[in-house]
């Protein structure tokens, strides 16, 4: 049986957490663009913890409201091993933070899971990847713990790794089938439109436009509206209200 | 079209043949077709209101304020009756949809002047008054109770052997509870209908939960749900978690002599669906497709008039050498495996509690931290600050018990 990185406690091969300290044990996995995976049809590829880009827990930034533990390795779930630390954006570790740092070793994390059988980096990882970081799209996120369907499920990430990403509420009777949607929330909020705003991608930038003209969609917050038609760049952080029902962050 | 579906997915799709014994999960989702037209749900809600001598005073105003908002939030498909107990119960409201009767000054005034004398509270009789109510107006109807008390019945026994006879007759209940209440014989209440006590800090807050609860009636659209999930071969079955609505642990699998487990679970709501998670270990096996599970469930659908409802399906994993068919892993069921092992830290967190050992309760509840989401991490990080300076009181570490996602998103 394999043992848990961080507290030696002995797991079953297939668990992703520890259950001792909550450790996360899953391998960690590398989304090759689609393009690529229409041409070799495998969409995903599974490498060890150990393969994956470090990052600094840098002790001169808040995370959680403290600061960082200084150590340098690997994050699981954007999560420090270290100090339990939750960090939005990771940030890389370079070779003057590991110097720096008290631990100078990555720690040796998930080393033994056979089903992060590794494969070798450099061969099997698509090359566009920038080494730091493990995708290269940003990710919508639902505030709060809510959901919202978007491919057939009911889901709280979004991965932005196509060029338009529409979201409103469904109208089966038109056919209108948005690729997020928020039917469930029409229901106690009108101003939720069928058609509500798109996001999009241009230039290697993020946008949003918004359609419906209920004058319901603020920017950062309730009270910045965005006009029907009026499109914005939308960065890491920016807070998207849509109505009184959902909030959407590009992170 | 079936007017639910069943989707069934699993954390891994391929076990690797090497490993002696491999973990997964089994994601079960059970969901209204959004197509369907369920019509309106026609419901029989009985509110049970403690209403002894604890209650008087700004308990009692808080109850009677809340009734008269509540009104509005009724329809005509809604039949409420009102049952208050103290030393005995009285219906000072008769199953009825003239909710505007529920207004009018006489049954506000009968609650408060119930005030049972003599500090008991009969909760048993206040059930069998329920029971009796929901009786009337047709059998199709979704029955629910709602029972809000600050206190602790006269008789734990008689109460839950009343209780029981309201769930046999497919009368689910839900208990709503703040001050001094009995929180351990609540949730055990409350588990008749596999259900947990709802903790609200104070009656303030009745309002708020009174109508979260009824609009979750009101958007019911299956119900006496029974879940089965039968093993094949040598799979093995660890423990179950519903994730969704709400996380809530069900316990270790016990399998009977046909390796079945059975559970009912909580009704579906017309938006929300039901998720349980099963955690299972697969033995290793040859290389091949392999049908290790079979799921079946069993629902009626009241607004339509349909009852015993079967789904079922069959769950397959791929047993493989080959390092290409090691599949990735499914992110919503890694996302169901994460609340479900936060739920069974708080709950071991809660025992170290109980049984006095702070060291082991901060540590659990720094896991919960670390693997929570924000709403759980306020709550580990104040629950730890408490803890750590011996100032957690008990209605402090109910609230933590109780800090269930959901639960704490109305809060907000």
């Amino acid at each position: 049986m394999p043992n848990c990185p961080d507290c030696g406690h002995s797991y079953t091969h297939g668990q992703v957490i520890c259950e001792e300290c909550g450790c996360d044990l899953s391998p960690i996995e590398v989304k090759v663009p689609k393009a690529k995976a229409a041409v070799d049809n495998t969409p995903t590829k599974t490498v060890s913890v150990a393969d994956a880009p470090e990052y600094y827990c840098d002790p001169n930034q808040l995370v959680d409201g403290i600061n960082g533990c200084g150590s340098v390795g690997t994050m699981v779930g954007n999560i420090c091993p270290k100090c339990g630390g939750l960090w939005e954006n990771p940030i890389p570790a370079l070779p003057a933070h590991k110097t720096a740092s008290t631990v100078t070793q990555s720690q040796p994390v998930n080393t033994d899971l056979s089903l992060a059988k590794p494969v070798e980096p450099s061969s099997h990882i698509d090359d566009d990847y920038p080494e730091s970081t493990a995708a290269s799209y940003p990710m919508l996120v639902v505030e709060g713990n809510q959901t919202v369907l978007y491919e057939g499920g009911s889901v709280s990430e979004i991965p932005f790794d196509v060029d338009e990403l529409s979201i409103g509420c469904r109208d089966t009777e038109q056919g209108h089938y948005p690729d997020i949607d928020l039917l469930k929330y029409r229901n106690h909020d009108p101003f939720l439109s069928r058609q509500h705003a798109l996001f999009f991608k241009e230039d290697d930038k993020y946008f949003i436009n918004v359609l419906s003209q209920a004058d319901s969609t603020g920017f950062n917050s309730k009270s910045d509206i965005m006009a029907a038609g009026e499109r914005r760049e939308i960065k890491t952080g920016t807070r998207i209200f849509f109505s009184d029902s959902i909030v959407i962050t590009l992170k | 079209m079936e007017p639910l579906s069943l989707k069934i997915k699993t954390l891994v799709k391929t076990i690797p043949v090497a490993n002696e014994e491999t973990q997964n999960s089994i994601l079960v989702r059970f969901e209204p077709n959004q197509t369907v037209n369920f019509g309106e749900t026609e419901t029989k809600i009985a509110l049970v209101l403690d209403n002894s001598g604890s209650m008087e005073g700004q308990p009692q105003a808080d109850v009677v304020k809340t009734l008269g908002e509540l009104i509005g939030y009724f329809r005509a498909t809604d039949w409420i009756t009102g049952v208050a107990f103290g030393s005995h119960a009285n219906t000072f409201y008769p199953l009825s949809n003239q909710h505007d009767r529920l207004r009018e000054w006489s049954h506000l005034r009968f609650y408060q002047s119930n005030v049972g004398a003599g500090g008991t509270t009969n909760m048993a009789e206040a059930f069998e008054h329920a029971r009796h109510e929901l009786q009337k107006e047709g059998e199709n109807r979704l029955k629910r109770i709602l029972i809000l008390t600050d206190g602790m019945p006269d008789s734990n026994r008689t109460a839950l052997q009343a209780a029981s006879l309201c769930v046999e007759q497919n009368i689910a209940i839900t208990g709503l509870g703040f001050g001094n209440y009995d929180a351990d014989f609540m949730n055990e209440l409350c588990a008749l209908s596999n259900d947990t006590v709802w903790d609200m800090r104070d009656s303030s807050e009745g309002f708020t939960y009174l109508l979260d609860r009824i609009n979750a009636i009101q958007d019911q659209v299956a119900d006496n749900i029974q879940l089965e999930i039968r093993f094949l071969g040598k799979h093995r079955a660890i423990d179950s978690y519903t994730v969704h609505p709400q996380a809530t642990y069900n316990g270790k699998i016990r399998l009977d002599a046909n390796r079945t487990w059975r559970q009912h679970t909580l009704p579906v709501q017309r938006q929300e669906g039901l998720e349980v998670l099963f955690n299972v270990k697969h033995p290793q096996l040859t290389p091949g497709r392999k049908n290790f599970a079979q799921v079946t469930v069993y629902y009626d659908v009241p607004s339509m008039g349909l009852s015993n409802q079967k789904l079922s399906q069959d769950i397959f994993v791929e047993y493989s050498n080959t390092e290409a068919m090691i599949s990735a892993m499914d992110h919503e069921v890694k996302a169901r495996v994460n609340d479900a092992f936060v739920e069974s830290q708080r709950i071991k967190a809660d025992q170290a509690r109980k049984a006095g050992d702070v060291d082991q309760a901060v540590k659990l509840w720094g896991t919960i931290k670390k693997r929570g989401n924000s709403d759980m991490q306020r709550l580990a990080e104040g629950t730890i600050k408490k803890l750590k300076g011996g100032t957690l009181t008990e209605s402090d570490a109910r609230q933590a018990a109780a800090g269930t996602q959901k639960k704490l998103r109305i809060k907000e």
